[in-house]
C-alpha cells in the first residue's frame, strides 16, 4: 500500500500548489473526466487543472518534475485514442482555455483573431489575396468553429477541420488530425508553421517555439507525450465563394458487397486521379442508420437516400470542392450504371454529413470498441475486396463503416458497439481481431495507421517506425518523463477497462 | 375561522424592536396577534419577507423603523419606505390590500407609540377581515 | 430542431431517461457552445451527462444545477440532440424538494412568491390599475391580451418600466380594431415554477388560467412575453386538457396585421438597432422571423443584426430567474458588448431579457460599454403609429 501513499502524497502536493498558485482546478471523485471519447477508462481522476496561460502551465509542469507527478494533457476530450484517460495518480490538464481566455480566466466567444505571415509578421486579412500563404495564431485552447466564426467575416477559413470542430488546436496537433480540407491541405501537422510548448528538461520546465516544419510534422501525433502546446501558428485559407463550390452525391447499392465495392474502387480511383475536392467522405445507409421518425427521411431529395431494401447495401460518397476541380466527376460517374450521380446545396451536404456523424454510432450507454480506425487502403481498386472481406467479418454486428476519400488513399472507420457488459465487449474485442485477420494484409494496400490508437494498441499494432520516432521525440522533449508516461508503457493497453459504466 | 388576525411585525433593532421591548417591560398592552421579528434595519425589508408572511396566511404587516433621519444606517429607514410604497401597489394588485401592509416610526423610547400601533393597526385588520390569501378550513 | 422536452420511456430516473433517449457522444460541442462555461470553466454539461451515466444520476451538484440557464444553446449544436434541459429540469424537480434553501428565484425569492400566490384559489386581484386613459379593454371578446407578471416587475425591477410595453400592446391592438381581454382572474403562467421543478404549482396556475380562459370564449391568446408564449403554446395543451385558443406571440399578430392592411406605421423611428432572439421565443419556440419582419416594417427603423443569432443567439444571462452571481455579470458583459458593437438600440421581445439587461446597465459594468438602450419591440412599434 505504500505506492498509494505516496500518489496520496504527490497529490495533496500538487494540490496545496494548485492552491497557492490560485490555478483553477477540481479535486474530488471527478466522474466527469474518466473518459474521452474513447469511452474507456483506467479508473476515476481525482485532480485536474484548468490552467489559463502558459506561464501557469510552466510553473505547473516545473512542479510536476520536483514532485514526480504525471501531467495527462486533455483538450475538449473528444479523441477516441484513449489518451486524454488519467491513470490513478496523475494529474489531468485540461488545456481548454490557454490562449484562449483573458486575464480573469473568462473566454470570450467572439474575438478578433492575429493573422500572421510565413514569417510570423502580422497581416491585415482585408487586404490578403487568395494564394497568400497565412496562417492564424491562437492559442492551443482555440477550436476550430470559434476561429472559423472570428474569421468567417473576411470569408477565410482554417485549412485542416477536423470532424469535431469542437476540438481544440492543441488536441488537433496531438492526434494529427485529418478532416475537411485534408485532401487540399494534409492532415494537421502540415498546416501549422510554428508552435510553442511546455517541455521538460534536466533543470526545469522549459518553454519552447519551434519554427521547423519537418519537426513540426514529427511531432505531430504526439498524443500529449512531448508537453503542453500553448500556441500555434494554423493554416487558413479562402473560402471559396458559393458560386465556385458544388456538392455532390453518388450512391451505389448492391446486395453483392464485393460487387459494390469493385465498382466504388474504381470508382474512387478514377476521381482521385482526375478530380481534386476540399472533402471526400463516404458512408453506409441501411434502414436502421437513423430513426423512423428523423425529419431526414422526410426531405424532398435526401429522403430516398434512406430506404433501403432489407437484404441490400447502400453505400453513399460525398464530395465538396471548387467547380472546375470537381468537373469531371459527373462523367467518370456515367460510366457507372450502379452509380447515381446527384448535385445538392451546401446545407444538404451538411446533413448528411451529420447523418455520417451520428453513423459512427457512439453513444455513453454502447461503447465503441475502437481498434478499427485509421486503415488505409492504398489502392482503391483493392477496396471491393477490403470491404468484402469486412461485412463477411462484421456479418451480424453492429456498427457502420464510414470513411474518408484522400487524394492517396481510402480511410476506413469501424467501430463495432457493445452494450457495457462484460461479454458484449470481449465480443467486439473479438470481432476486432478477426477483422484485423481479415483485412489488414500488404496484398490488400491496407495500412492501420493508429493515429487513434495510441496507447490502446499502439505498441502492439502500429507501424513500429512511428514507435521509434515517438521514444526519440520523448527523450528529445520530455527527458523527465512527465507527460503521459504510461502511453509508452507496452502493459496499458490491458489496464484499460470498459466496465466502469453503467446502462 | 379564528377572528383573530395574524399580523407580523418587522422591527428594527434599534428602534423599533427596543420600543416593542419597553412596552412589553412596562406593562402596557398590545395585541399578542402582533408577532415580531427583529431586523437589524427596516432597510434589510425586502418584498419577499412581506409577500411571504401574507403567502403564509398573516393578515396583515407592520414595518417598524426609525424616525426618519434617526436611521442607525443613516438611511436604511428610506430605503424601507421606497419598498413598502412599491410593495403597496403590488398587493392592491394581488387583491390582498395596500391597507394590509404600513410602515410606521417608533423611537426606541417610544414604548407607548409602539402599541397604540399595533392596536391601531391590529383593529383596522379585524375590520378589513381575513386575508383572501388564508386557506379555506 | 427535436422540441425541447421529449422524456423517453423505460427507464426509472426521469433524468436518465431523457439523456438516454438520444446518446451523447462525448464530442463537448455543449459545453463549448455553453455561455456559462466561458465564465466559469468548472462548469460543464458533458461532464454532468457523463456523470450521470456513470451512476452519479442521483446527485447533480447545486451549482450545474441552478447556473445552467435551460437556454437550449448546448441542444442547438447537439450532433444527436441530447435534450440537456429537458434533462436538468428532470433533475431539478427530483432534487428541489431536498433543497428548499436553495431559493432558486435569484431576486430574493420575489417571482417565485408571486407566483405561489397567485396559485391560491381565492384571488381577486386588480390587474388593470396600470392601464392608462385612452386604452380599451374588456371583460369578454374574441382576443385575449395576457399580461402574465407585468402588473408586478415595476414593483421590484424599477430600473425599467415594464408596463410601457403592455400599454403599447394595447394602443396597438386599439389602432387596429381590436379591443382585447384584459382578465383579473389571469395567474401567472408557471414559467418560472416549470423549470424550476416545482412542478405542482405550475399545474395549479395552469389549471387556474385555462379554467377562466376557456370561461370566456375567447379564440385567440396573444403575449407580449415569450415565456408566458412558450408556457401557453406548447406547455398548457400537456396539462389542461381542452385549449381552445391560437397562442400568438404579439410580434406574430403585429406581422399579420400589418400584412393584412389593419396596421399602418406612419410615424419614422429613426433609430439603428439590433434584435436579442429570446431563448424562449427562439430555440425554445423557434419563432425567429416575426420579430424581424415587424422591425423591418417599421419606418425609419435601420436593423443590423448581431454575429449569434437565431438558433445561435447568446441567452441575456438569466434562465428562469436561477441564478445570477458574478459569472452572469460576464455573460451579460459579452453580450452587450456584441450588441453595442452593431447598434445604440437594442431590441427585446421578452420583459425578462429587457431586465435582465436593464439590470445589468443600472449596476456597474464590468468593463467599458458605449451607450446602449434597451427597448421592447412592442414598445417601437407602437412609437411608429402616430
Amino acid at each position: 500500500m505504500a505506492a498509494v501513499t505516496r500518489e496520496q502524497e504527490r497529490g495533496d502536493a500538487t494540490l496545496t500548489f494548485l492552491r497557492e498558485q490560485g490555478i483553477t482546478h477540481q479535486a474530488g471523485e471527478l466522474l466527469g473526466y474518466a473518459t474521452d471519447a474513447s469511452f474507456l477508462t483506467l479508473g476515476v481522476p481525482h485532480l485536474i487543472a484548468f490552467p489559463k496561460d502558459e506561464a501557469e502551465c510552466a510553473a505547473l509542469v516545473d512542479h510536476a518534475m520536483r514532485h514526480a507527478v504525471a501531467l495527462v494533457p486533455r483538450g475538449t476530450g473528444s479523441g477516441t485514442a484513449g489518451a486524454a484517460v488519467a491513470p490513478p495518480g496523475s494529474v489531468l490538464v485540461d488545456m481548454e482555455r490557454v490562449g484562449a481566455c483573458d486575464a480573469r480566466g473568462h473566454r470570450r466567444g467572439l474575438f478578433d483573431p492575429l493573422i500572421v505571415d510565413a514569417k510570423g509578421n502580422a497581416v491585415d486579412l482585408t487586404k490578403a489575396g487568395p494564394d497568400d500563404e497565412l496562417y492564424v495564431r491562437v492559442g492551443a485552447g482555440r477550436t476550430s468553429d470559434e476561429t472559423n466564426r472570428a474569421l468567417a467575416k473576411h470569408e477565410w477559413t482554417v485549412a485542416v477541420v477536423p470532424s469535431s470542430g469542437y476540438s481544440t488546436f492543441g488536441g488537433n496537433f496531438a492526434t494529427n488530425a485529418r478532416g475537411s480540407g485534408t485532401p487540399a491541405f494534409g492532415a494537421f501537422g502540415d498546416a501549422v508553421n510554428r508552435l510553442r510548448i511546455v517541455a521538460t528538461s534536466t533543470e526545469g520546465a522549459r518553454v519552447l517555439e519551434v519554427t521547423d516544419r519537418e519537426e513540426i510534422r514529427r511531432l505531430a501525433g504526439h498524443h500529449g507525450l512531448c508537453g503542453l502546446v500553448t500556441e500555434l501558428d494554423v493554416r487558413i485559407a479562402p473560402i471559396p465563394r458559393p458560386e465556385d463550390m458544388v456538392c455532390a452525391i453518388l450512391s451505389i447499392e448492391s446486395e453483392d458487397v464485393g460487387r459494390l465495392g469493385a465498382a466504388i474502387g474504381g470508382l474512387m480511383k478514377r476521381v482521385a486521379a482526375s478530380c481534386r475536392y476540399f472533402a471526400g467522405e463516404f458512408l453506409f445507409i441501411d434502414e436502421g442508420i437513423v430513426r423512423p421518425d428523423d425529419p431526414i427521411r422526410a426531405d424532398a431529395v435526401l429522403g430516398g437516400y434512406f430506404t433501403v431494401s432489407p437484404g441490400r447495401r447502400r453505400m453513399v460518397l460525398l464530395y465538396r470542392g471548387r467547380k472546375e476541380g470537381m468537373e469531371p466527376l459527373p462523367r467518370i460517374a456515367a460510366d457507372y450504371p450502379d452509380v447515381v450521380y446527384r448535385e445538392i446545396t451546401f446545407p444538404q451536404f451538411r446533413k448528411m454529413m451529420a447523418v455520417r456523424t451520428a453513423a459512427t454510432g457512439k453513444a455513453l450507454h454502447r461503447v465503441n470498441v475502437p481498434g478499427c480506425e485509421d486503415f488505409i487502403v492504398y489502392d482503391p481498386e483493392r477496396f471491393g475486396d477490403v470491404l468484402s472481406r469486412m461485412f463477411v467479418a462484421m456479418e451480424g454486428a453492429s456498427g457502420r463503416p464510414v470513411g474518408h476519400h484522400y487524394p492517396d488513399g481510402i480511410e476506413i472507420h469501424y467501430r463495432p458497439q457493445a452494450a457495457v457488459t462484460k461479454a458484449e465487449i470481449e465480443a467486439a474485442w473479438a470481432l476486432i481481431q478477426k477483422l484485423r485477420q481479415a483485412v489488414l494484409r500488404p496484398d490488400l494496400t491496407v495500412e492501420d495507421r493508429k493515429e487513434h490508437g495510441l496507447g490502446l494498441a499502439l505498441f502492439r499494432d502500429g507501424p513500429p517506425s512511428r514507435h521509434e520516432e515517438l521514444r526519440c521525440l520523448k527523450g528529445a522533449y520530455d527527458p523527465a518523463n512527465v507527460f503521459c508516461p504510461h502511453l509508452l508503457l507496452p502493459d496499458t493497453q490491458g489496464r484499460f477497462i470498459g466496465s466502469s459504466f453503467r446502462i | 375561522m379564528t377572528s383573530e388576525p395574524d399580523i407580523l411585525a418587522l422591527c428594527c433593532n434599534w428602534c423599533g424592536y427596543n420600543a416593542a421591548d419597553q412596552a412589553g417591560a412596562t406593562k402596557i398592552p398590545y395585541p399578542s396577534a402582533v408577532k415580531i421579528v427583529r431586523l437589524m434595519c427596516t432597510g434589510m425589508v425586502d418584498p419577499y419577507y412581506v409577500l411571504r408572511a401574507f403567502e403564509r396566511g398573516f393578515d396583515g404587516v407592520l414595518v417598524i423603523g426609525c424616525h426618519p433621519g434617526s436611521c442607525h444606517y443613516k438611511s436604511g429607514n428610506l430605503q424601507a419606505r421606497q419598498q413598502t410604497d412599491r410593495l403597496s401597489g403590488v398587493l392592491r394588485a394581488l387583491g390582498i390590500g395596500p391597507e394590509r401592509l404600513r410602515m410606521e416610526a417608533a423611537s426606541s423610547s417610544e414604548g407607548p407609540r409602539f402599541a397604540e400601533i399595533a392596536n391601531e393597526f391590529t383593529e383596522t385588520v379585524r375590520r378589513l377581515g381575513p386575508s383572501p390569501l388564508r386557506e379555506v378550513a | 430542431m427535436a422540441a425541447l422536452v421529449s422524456p423517453a420511456e423505460g427507464l426509472d430516473d426521469a433524468g436518465l431517461r431523457i439523456l438516454t433517449q438520444e446518446g451523447c457522444i462525448q464530442c463537448n460541442k455543449c459545453t463549448f457552445s455553453c455561455p456559462v462555461h466561458r465564465a466559469d470553466v468548472l462548469f460543464s454539461p458533458r461532464k454532468v451527462v457523463l456523470q450521470a451515466y456513470l451512476g452519479a444520476a442521483d446527485e447533480v451538484s447545486e451549482r450545474d444545477l441552478w447556473a445552467c440557464l435551460t437556454c437550449g444553446e448546448c441542444q442547438a449544436v447537439c450532433p444527436t440532440q441530447v435534450p440537456y434541459p429537458a434533462f436538468i429540469r428532470a433533475k431539478r424537480e427530483a432534487l428541489r424538494p431536498t433543497m428548499e434553501r436553495t431559493a432558486p428565484c435569484k431576486h430574493g425569492g420575489y417571482k417565485d412568491i408571486l407566483a405561489k400566490i397567485m396559485a391560491k384559489p381565492n384571488l381577486n386581484q386588480d390587474r388593470r390599475a396600470w392601464i392608462g386613459d385612452g386604452l380599451k379593454v374588456a371583460d369578454t371578446g374574441d382576443v385575449i391580451y395576457f399580461t402574465g407578471c407585468m402588473p408586478y416587475l415595476d414593483g421590484v425591477f424599477s430600473y425599467c418600466d415594464s408596463a410601457r410595453i403592455g400599454k403599447a400592446a394595447i394602443k396597438i391592438m386599439n389602432a387596429a380594431g381590436i379591443v382585447p381581454v384584459v382578465a383579473n382572474a389571469e395567474r401567472c403562467c408557471g414559467h418560472d415554477a416549470l423549470w424550476n421543478g416545482d412542478r405542482e404549482t405550475f399545474e395549479t396556475l395552469a389549471r387556474r388560467n385555462a379554467e377562466w380562459i376557456r370561461a370566456s370564449g375567447a379564440k385567440r391568446l396573444v403575449t407580449t412575453c415569450a415565456e408566458c408564449y412558450s408556457m401557453l403554446k406548447y406547455e398548457y395543451p400537456k396539462v389542461v386538457g381542452e385549449w381552445p385558443v391560437e397562442v400568438l406571440h404579439m410580434t406574430e399578430l403585429i406581422e399579420e396585421l400589418v400584412t393584412a392592411g389593419r396596421l399602418t406605421f406612419t410615424k419614422p423611428v429613426d433609430l439603428t438597432v439590433t434584435y436579442q432572439d429570446p431563448c424562449r421565443l427562439g430555440r425554445h419556440s423557434t419563432e425567429y422571423d416575426a420579430p424581424r419582419a415587424v422591425l423591418k416594417a417599421i419606418p425609419g427603423v435601420t436593423f443590423v443584426e448581431m454575429d449569434r443569432v437565431r438558433e445561435n443567439a447568446m441567452c441575456c444571462g438569466v434562465g428562469a430567474y436561477s441564478n445570477c452571481d458574478a459569472q452572469t455579470k460576464f455573460l451579460q458583459q459579452e453580450r452587450l458588448e456584441e450588441a453595442a458593437s452593431k447598434a445604440g438600440n437594442l431590441v427585446t421581445a421578452c420583459p425578462h431579457c429587457r431586465i435582465h439587461f436593464s439590470c445589468y446597465l443600472d449596476g456597474r459594468p464590468v468593463d467599458p460599454l458605449p451607450d446602449l438602450k434597451i427597448i421592447d419591440v412592442t414598445d417601437l412599434a407602437a412609437q411608429a403609429l402616430g
